[in-house]
């Protein structure tokens, strides 16, 4: 006695790579209408490219010292003041942006890679490579990454390259919990199961069913993870651990800035205020991403 | 059966704003539910059954104009009432229940608290009183262990028990009309003869109208006096049940009644009547069953047919309902 | 029953994590070419000691020798580290040799608890709110007002904030509220706005999108059916359940605000776990650094258990296993 009525069909289907692009033109028409999202991605390129030229057009080198104009307020010669040894805050600064985009990126790209790599072994191996990577996880979970990067800074030193180190090891295991999560609940999860029983290599998985799926969320996960950096890395400054002086950055910037605050308070309004401006403009970005490409969900 | 009419709408408009279109969900529909009547709407999904009578309560979403020329219940006129009256009107003179009762119980309140709240809501009951009356009303419903159950959470019931709450919840304020807005179709078969089969005592018992909406024509035919049948918006078709089963008169209505014959033979995949329904962007000007209908000449394609009497308690909106039914018959 | 063995099985899990936390920065720490032990670093901390009482100098020095059983194999000194460490017999730190970690812990560690607390009260009871009426009145201009005032504050990290906070209350209006030092209810009103003005930025956007999420549910409609009043709605059953989803999210940002009052102790110099954990760093003060960072692990861990109990209160479909 019981009737249904046919209901909705769906469309057709439409060739793969036509949906694909158009799916990227969709999240970029959808980012654009984001206002807030498109003032960020401005400062962030701006950021970017001051980077990349920094060191050249800086006016000095961060290191040159100039004593007969120590702590002297903005002028037209140091349009951003001098410190306490007579740095030029303004080159300080272009030296600042390049070195902490340089620490914060490769570091992410490497966690990202590490983590990517780990997370989809783990989820398309499964069993007791899994179940071991996931234990590692839960530690690096457990144990505040800032906590583990002052000990690791302490022990393999304060430069560029021993900061990018310690970044990558604290930051490798969020992105590894991510993609594997997401591998484990892909839709097309049967048909992976399929193809790994039919003998398919982990590579050829990953590029043909796990990467289309994924690819948004990692990029997602990988704009947030930036400007994470970015915090981490000057917050070391601040109980002294930071990139190792007379390099300069942010961190170290705003920590000297601090006991000087009330005879000279350029110093501090300058790195903290652009470094505000910059963090904010990353998340900007970050979330104007996830609302872009992951139209549905999210928070 | 026609007694005094317990609620009478005419011209019911609907329309919602979705991004730069208008979806003309509701468009002119007219009908009464008498004392101790029970009613059935079918339709497709995105017929405009639930919005209808969403719409007399208060309780369409998103961006919704509703226009309506009269709706009286009892003594009030709906469309003139406040915010605050007819929230007063809604659940104590006039009973829902919705679809899923899984998610349409609140999960992280024990039910009886859920069942209660709508006594207290209209302080129809002291907290006391409200407290013995909702395992009264569990008990009714057919819950046992009513003094357990009252402190459980929806998700330690089954989905035919969380409906039965959904019905405790909904006749606590002894409401002379219930509303069930497809109140079995998330349930299992057995489980919605069950509840269709507690609605009808609870009706037998209260003297109280329903007013049962379902895309399912076998369960209106089996449990309603009578059924409007909506398309698009409209209704086509209205009459007692005999009358239906006897004689349909709409094109559509008949392709329903040849959907549930067509069940019995196993095997065959089930296709009423070829095409979809319509999502209507604009004000109907013709009939909207037309493209889809064998019968449809061109005055269907160019003139709106008015739902009017093709015999007593039986309208029809179809221009040729008489051939039809003579070529159908 | 289940409950109580839940609680036992996560203790014992939060037992072994900070084991092998405290192990794992023991041997990173140890590894350090040079750097864990140094006779010459504590001798330096104690150099009128050893003028004085040349004896009692000679006795510090060897039971350093002997507490940290340098001549013993590796995984001895790490055994037998761990034991002291959750035993809470931390031992002297290099730097201040002549006094016991604990005794420093004992003044350091209720002002961080206090700056952590006070920081997620006043997220959770300012963000919350703020959540709901940027819920409420989402898409106008009172809900852009608040997200991006929240957006800033989940942004900008507390060093920063702080660091503007003593430039406007130390350099264009001081006087008003001292930014330094602790003590006082005025000097913690600062630090405690520092971090907490981050934590209502967390809070705020996760109370808005779930309570924007939850007022879809079909039960806000039967609520709004069996015409209960809107208020009613709201609270009883939209916030209820949309604190749930909160609940979920809000562990990760309340272990970030223990991180952060590290950062915040050293802006405003309060003589916090934050504090001491820059004085322990700096001078390679290993027995000091591993023992802060145990500690605010230790906080970190048992936030993340209230919040997960929390829950389970709060929801009941959760079954604590």
């Amino acid at each position: 006695m019981i009737a249904r009525i046919a209901v909705n069909q769906q469309p057709g289907n439409v060739p793969r790579t036509a949906r694909k692009r158009s799916q990227w033109l969709l999240a970029w028409d959808r980012y654009k209408q984001n206002k807030v999202a498109v003032a960020g991605l401005v400062w962030v390129v701006i950021f970017f490219i001051f980077g990349v030229i920094g060191p050249w057009v800086a006016p000095s080198s961060y290191a040159t010292t100039n004593y007969l104009m120590a702590n002297h307020p903005p002028t037209w010669a140091y349009p951003m003041g001098t410190d306490s040894l007579g740095h030029n805050m303004l080159s300080e600064m272009l030296f600042s942006v390049r070195y902490a985009l340089e620490i914060a990126v490769f570091a992410s790209l490497a966690a990202f890679l590490l983590g990517t790599i780990l997370g989809l072994w783990a989820g398309l191996k499964g069993g007791l490579a899994d179940t071991i990577l996931m234990r590692v996880v839960d530690f690096f979970f457990a144990f505040p990454a800032y906590f583990l990067d002052l000990i690791l800074v302490t022990k393999f030193g304060r430069g560029l390259g021993p900061m990018i180190f310690a970044l990558a090891v604290t930051g490798w295991a969020g992105y590894a919990r991510l993609i594997r999560g997401l591998v484990l609940g892909m839709r097309n999860g049967e048909m992976v199961e399929a193809a790994n029983a039919l003998g398919a290599s982990p590579l050829h998985l990953a590029r043909k069913y796990v990467f289309p799926n994924v690819v948004s969320n990692m990029i997602i996960a990988l704009a947030f993870g930036i400007p994470s950096d970015l915090t981490v890395q000057a917050a070391l400054s601040v109980v002294g651990m930071g990139l190792n002086p007379p390099l300069p950055s942010f961190g170290n910037m705003i920590a000297a800035a601090g006991s000087n605050v009330l005879g000279y308070p350029w110093l501090m309004y300058w790195p903290a205020g652009i470094f505000a401006i910059t963090l904010l403009s990353f998340l900007f970005v970050a979330d104007g991403l996830q609302e872009a490409l992951n139209p549905k969900g999210g928070s | 059966m026609a007694d005094q009419p317990l609620l009478t709408v005419e011209s019911l408009y609907t329309r919602f704003k979705r991004g730069t279109d208008t979806i003309y969900a509701v468009n002119g529909v007219s009908f009464s539910v008498s004392a101790g009547e029970v009613v059935g709407v079918v339709g497709e999904s995105g017929s405009g059954k639930s919005v209808t009578m969403m719409s007399l309560l208060g309780l369409v979403r998103g961006r919704a104009t509703v226009d309506v020329k009269r709706a009286t219940f009892k003594k009030w006129e709906l469309p003139r009432l406040t915010p605050r009256q007819l929230e007063d009107i809604r659940g104590r003179e006039i009973g829902v229940i919705f679809q899923d009762p899984m998610t349409s119980l609140n999960p992280v309140m024990r039910v009886g608290d859920q069942v209660m709240e709508a006594m207290l809501a209209h302080q129809y009951a002291t907290p006391r009183a409200a407290f013995n009356r909702t395992l009264d009303l569990l008990r009714e419903v057919g819950i046992p262990d009513a003094v357990q159950r009252f402190r459980n959470y929806p998700h330690e019931f089954s989905g035919g028990m969380r409906q039965r709450i959904m019905i405790a919840m909904a006749i606590a304020c002894e409401p002379d009309l219930l509303i069930a807005d497809e109140p079995t179709t998330a349930l299992d078969v057995t489980v919605q003869m069950q509840i269709l089969a507690l609605l009808q005592e609870l009706r037998e018992r209260r003297h109280m109208s329903i007013v049962i909406i379902t895309h399912d024509f076998g369960v209106a035919t089996n449990f309603c006096d009578r059924i409007l049948v909506m398309y698009a918006g409209r209704i086509v078709e209205s009459a007692a049940v005999a009358e239906f089963v006897a004689q349909p008169a709409h094109p559509y209505t008949i392709g329903l009644r040849s959907s549930i014959l067509e069940i019995g033979s196993r095997g065959r995949p089930l296709s009423p009547i070829p095409g979809l329904p319509p999502t209507v962007t604009e004000p109907p000007k013709n009939c909207s069953f037309a493209p889809r209908c064998p019968y449809a000449i061109d005055r269907c394609r160019e003139e709106l047919p008015e739902l009017r009497v093709l015999s007593p308690g039986h309208e029809v909106a179809c221009h040729r309902a008489e051939e039809v039914i003579s070529l159908a018959g | 029953m289940q409950t109580a063995w839940y609680v036992v099985k996560r203790l014992f899990t939060m037992l072994v994590t900070i084991c092998v936390i405290i192990a794992v920065s023991y041997i990173l720490m140890y590894l350090s070419p040079g750097s864990f032990f140094s006779v010459a670093t504590i001798a330096s901390a104690m150099s009128t000691l050893e003028v004085e009482n040349p004896k009692l100098y000679q006795e510090y020095i060897n039971s350093f020798l002997s507490r940290y059983g340098l001549n013993q194999p590796l995984w001895h000194q790490v055994l037998q580290y761990v034991w002291h460490s959750i035993t809470f017999n931390f031992g002297n730190s290099f730097t201040y040799p002549t006094v016991p970690i604990i005794n420093q812990l004992k003044t350091a560690f209720p002002i961080s608890a206090e700056l952590a607390f006070g920081a997620v009260v006043l997220g959770v009871v300012v963000g919350i709110p703020l959540g709901i009426l940027a819920a409420l009145y989402r898409n106008t201009w009172v809900d852009s007002v608040l997200t991006s005032v929240s957006m800033i504050g989940q942004a900008i990290p507390a060093f920063v904030t702080a660091v503007f906070m003593v430039l406007i209350f130390g350099v264009y209006i001081p006087g008003v509220l001292p930014i330094n030092g602790w003590g006082t209810p005025q000097q913690a009103i600062l630090p405690i706005l520092a971090l907490g003005l981050g934590n209502i930025g967390v809070v705020t956007r996760y109370m808005r999108g779930s309570l924007i999420e939850t007022l879809r549910q079909d039960y806000m409609r039967t609520a709004e059916a069996k015409g209960v009043k809107y208020w009613s709605r709201i609270l009883r059953h939209g916030v209820r359940n949309s604190l749930v989803a909160l609940m979920t999210v809000i562990g990760p940002a309340f272990g970030f605000t223990v991180v952060s009052t590290v950062w915040v102790e050293n802006i405003f110099s309060i003589p916090g776990l934050g504090s001491l954990m820059a004085t322990a760093f700096v001078n390679k003060d290993v027995p000091l650094a591993i023992t802060d960072v145990f500690i605010l692990a230790l906080l970190i861990l048992v936030t993340n258990f209230l919040v997960d109990i929390g829950y389970s209160i709060l929801d009941p479909r959760v079954h604590l296993t």
